[in-house]
């Protein structure tokens, strides 16, 4: 029988692992651009990897994405998503100018976008790995502009190869002085990596 | 009166004129598209995955290429194709990523395309058109009259295979 991944006692200690990961992540975008976000309570629930795509809006709005896979004892990819006001005015803070049409984006600016991942990535898996004491690391980012769907579709497939339930840990956040400027924050550690995590609190649980 | 059907990842529709299909934001999923042109019967299914070395669930045959092109034949059958005069069109299979997946010989786009071509030409349905691989994303409809597709793309415009 499958855990009670998303209720219960697991799913809250879950949540708040969410929590802490996104909250520390957006931190640092925040201290990065000098800009405040609102963040929306993370959404946490084990679902099909196919039901990821119905569960997002706007599946063929243009999105910039940047993926990072996460390795050691916690597997699985880390998914940050930018529209493209947002996107724009990060490129802006880090000092490089209008980036203008954002799916042809310059070299340098592509390369800043790359860093916001790594840097909010980092935030991310470093206040998850001391809350938890578990050892994590990062690949080097890859990013893609695109429509919603598409820009998710490799690393959601590549996912359900090796297991057909996600646990999908999902943030919405936006620019507290520019709504319009948002994005989304995903967290999807592969099951196995969930289970570990929760046998290692699996005393404190009972 | 013409109804817009939307298929999802791992899902599976046939339907006849004047009804039109439609999938929006293909990624590395490829869309296996049949068709019936005599009878303007049209359909699609949307695959996720190459194949699955332990059974399919029923409820998902969309999902994997091994169940899905076959299982769409056989529902274009029940509702009266002619299985001679069964054609496909192939779009999707995209690799957005590429260097994510160097440590691999193909990326999941790729070993999609393969395995439905491999499961076409084992039915014997001869694909006359295709838009894939590449490295965008596509929402495709097709018109269910001529079996034209509308592949649109977020920069590189339309093109109708």
């Amino acid at each position: 029988m499958r855990r009670d991944y998303d209720g219960g006692t697991i799913g809250d200690m879950l949540r708040e692992i969410g929590n802490i990961g996104c909250g520390n992540a957006l931190n640092a975008l925040s201290s990065l651009t000098d800009e405040s976000y609102e963040i929306k309570i993370p959404e946490i629930e084990l679902i099909d990897c196919a039901e990821v795509f119905t569960r997002l809006d706007g599946i063929e709005q243009m999105y910039v994405s940047i993926v990072i896979n996460m390795m050691g004892d916690i597997n699985g990819k880390y998914v940050l998503l930018l529209n493209p006001p947002l996107a724009c005015s990060l490129i802006k803070a880090l000092g490089l100018g209008d980036a203008g049409d954002i799916s042809d984006i310059p070299a340098e600016s592509k390369s800043a976008i790359l860093e916001v991942g790594n840097i909010s990535c980092g935030s991310c898996i470093t206040a998850v790995s001391t809350f938890t004491g578990m050892d994590m690391n990062v690949t080097i980012p890859s990013s893609a502009v695109d429509m919603l769907g598409s820009v998710l579709s490799q690393p959601i497939l590549q996912f359900a190869e090796s297991d057909p339930d996600i646990l999908y840990i999902r943030c919405d956040f936006s620019m507290a002085s520019d709504p319009a400027k948002s994005g989304i924050m995903l967290v999807l550690p592969e099951m196995a990596s969930v289970d570990r995590l929760i046998e290692r609190f699996g005393a404190f649980l009972k | 009166m013409t109804q817009f059907i939307k298929v999802n990842v791992a899902e599976q529709r046939v339907t006849e004129r004047p009804n039109v299909i439609q999938c929006s934001a293909i990624g590395a999923c490829v869309a296996v598209c049949l068709a019936d042109k005599e009878l303007g019967l049209i359909g699609v299914s949307r695959v996720m995955l190459p194949n699955r070395a332990d059974p399919v669930p029923v409820e998902a045959p969309a999902k994997y290429a091994h169940t899905a092109v076959s299982r769409l034949l056989d529902d274009m059958i029940a509702s009266g194709a002619e299985k001679s005069r069964v054609v496909a069109k192939l779009v999707g299979g995209a690799t957005l990523y590429p260097e994510d997946e160097l440590n691999l010989n193909s990326s999941i786009g790729q070993r999609n395309l393969s395995a439905v071509c491999t499961e076409l030409s084992k039915l014997g349905i001869p694909m006359i058109s295709c838009d894939i691989g590449g490295d965008y994303g596509r929402s495709i409809s097709i018109n269910p009259d001529t079996f034209a597709i509308t592949v649109k793309t977020l920069t590189r415009g339309e093109t109708v295979i």
